[in-house]
């Protein structure tokens, strides 16, 4: 008998391990629900709600204090992102216009900006495009700020990415602090709260830009109606990292250059990166506002751009730029891969 | 004698000299260049990414921060190419 009951035993083994196994990955999977809820949640908040705080920005060793108001009045987004050390930069979103003033280079830059997402940066919906490449997941709930937080990963599951931790406030689901993680989980940047207020009203006041713009040079940059030169719409990256597709391609004007560039983005449904490709010195000297100024040599290499990086090479006389809040190989891997289609050019 | 003493010094000087050239010395990203480029992508970013790159602006790191792209010379010249590379390698080695 005793026997026989050891016997069976065994054999019910696998099952109650299944069973273990399907309760864990549907408590998963629950839990992963959860974190997609709590993430819409942030993403309401941070696009319909009226904020004023005040964060710390944490990248390689260095703190920058920064002031964020952002306000919805009669269906109007107005926001307001100003550093409070150093180089006295402010951001001023105005519904569907940007203006970039950067009073250490005497310029203020304008963009239009339509259907764009608010300063904080709200995330896209979790598709399987995204679930692919990413794993989210709820953490042991934490505190900040002294209030209760929900804790939600969102983990890369390659090198080619980056991930992020955020701690969302359980009454409002606004992000108190936030960390973009490498594959390994070790954390790149933050961005910690120090004060966050959520008022019925802000006041005009606060909205207002504090730089003086008297002297400064005003550029309008972004898309632009006239296309570029076919030459340059021809360049296409000939290999991605995996998950990566082309969601853009559009002219776009830089710093005020007189020939527009081609303007593609290339994005992993979280990721993105930015390449452009510029005419040759020569051709932009020949048509250049002003003629007198020397061309800019060409670039090669990589910058670090806080968390990110840029990269820029040379692909048969033209200038290939990649840009991206993703890791260096990342930016590398795409612009090395730029090359110019005969028509019609891969998507 | 005292005249001696004075040619005595100045013949233990060279003649001429020149100060060296820092030929490794890369010239660094123009600022407004690397700024423009991250303003147009921040149109597009997402996420995290885009608040953590509008911070970068803002602090004006994307200005200067590791700008270990290096400028090759407009004649395209090895040996700038070269002191280009070595610029780029800390920044690689410092890459997540």
């Amino acid at each position: 008998m005793r026997r026989w009951s050891r016997s069976r035993a065994h054999w019910l083994i696998p099952y109650a391990a299944a069973g273990v196994l399907s309760l864990a990955l549907g408590q998963r999977a629950g839990a992963a629900d959860d974190a997609r809820a709590w993430l819409e949640k942030m993403n309401q908040a941070l696009a319909t709600r009226n904020y004023d705080g005040t964060f710390f920005h944490l990248s390689e060793g260095r703190v920058e204090t920064m002031r964020i108001v952002h306000r919805v009045k009669a269906g109007r987004v107005t926001e307001r992102l100003q550093s409070l050390d150093g180089s006295g930069r402010e951001f001023v979103r105005n519904n569907d216009e940007l203006t970039c003033f950067l009073p250490d280079q005497h310029t203020v830059l304008v963009e239009p900006r339509q259907d764009h997402g608010p300063f904080l940066g709200s995330l896209p919906r979790f598709g399987a495009d995204v679930d692919e490449f990413y794993v989210i997941e709820s953490l042991p709930a934490s505190r900040v700020l002294g209030r209760a937080a929900r804790v939600i990963a969102v983990n890369p599951k390659d090198q080619y990415r980056f991930g992020y931790r955020l701690w969302l406030d359980e009454n409002t689901a606004m992000p108190l602090k936030t960390q973009l993680c490498d594959a390994h989980g070790q954390v790149i940047e933050q961005i910690l709260f120090a004060r966050l207020e959520m008022p019925e009203t802000i006041a005009d006041a606060d909205l207002a830009p504090a730089v003086r713009t008297e002297g400064m040079r005003w550029v309008r940059q972004g898309p632009t109606s006239e296309p570029a030169a076919a030459a340059l719409s021809a360049y296409r990256a000939s290999e991605l990292p995996p998950g990566f597709h082309l969601t853009v391609s559009a002219a776009q004007t830089l710093g005020g250059a007189s020939v527009p560039a081609e303007h593609l983005v290339y994005s992993d449904g979280l990721a993105t990166v930015s390449v452009f490709v510029e005419p040759d010195a020569a051709a932009q000297a020949n048509t250049a506002a002003t003629p007198s100024a020397p061309p800019e040599p060409p670039l090669e290499g990589l910058a670090r751009v806080g968390s990110g990086f840029a990269f820029s090479t040379v692909v048969q006389g033209h200038q290939v730029t990649a840009v991206g809040e993703v890791p260096a190989q990342t930016v590398e891997f795409i612009a090395h891969s730029v090359k110019s289609f005969a028509s019609p050019p891969p998507r | 004698m005292a005249q001696n003493v004075r040619l005595a010094t100045v013949a233990k000087e060279p003649l001429s000299y020149t100060v060296p050239t820092p030929a490794a010395a890369p010239a660094m990203l123009a600022p407004a260049r690397l700024t423009n480029y991250v303003f147009a992508h921040s149109k597009y970013s997402v996420g995290l990414g885009q608040s953590n790159l509008l911070a970068t602006l803002l602090s004006g790191d994307a200005d200067t921060v590791q700008s270990a792209a290096a400028v090759a010379g407009a004649d395209g010249n090895a040996a700038a190419r070269a002191s280009a590379t070595t610029a780029v390698s800390p920044a690689t080695q410092t890459a997540p």
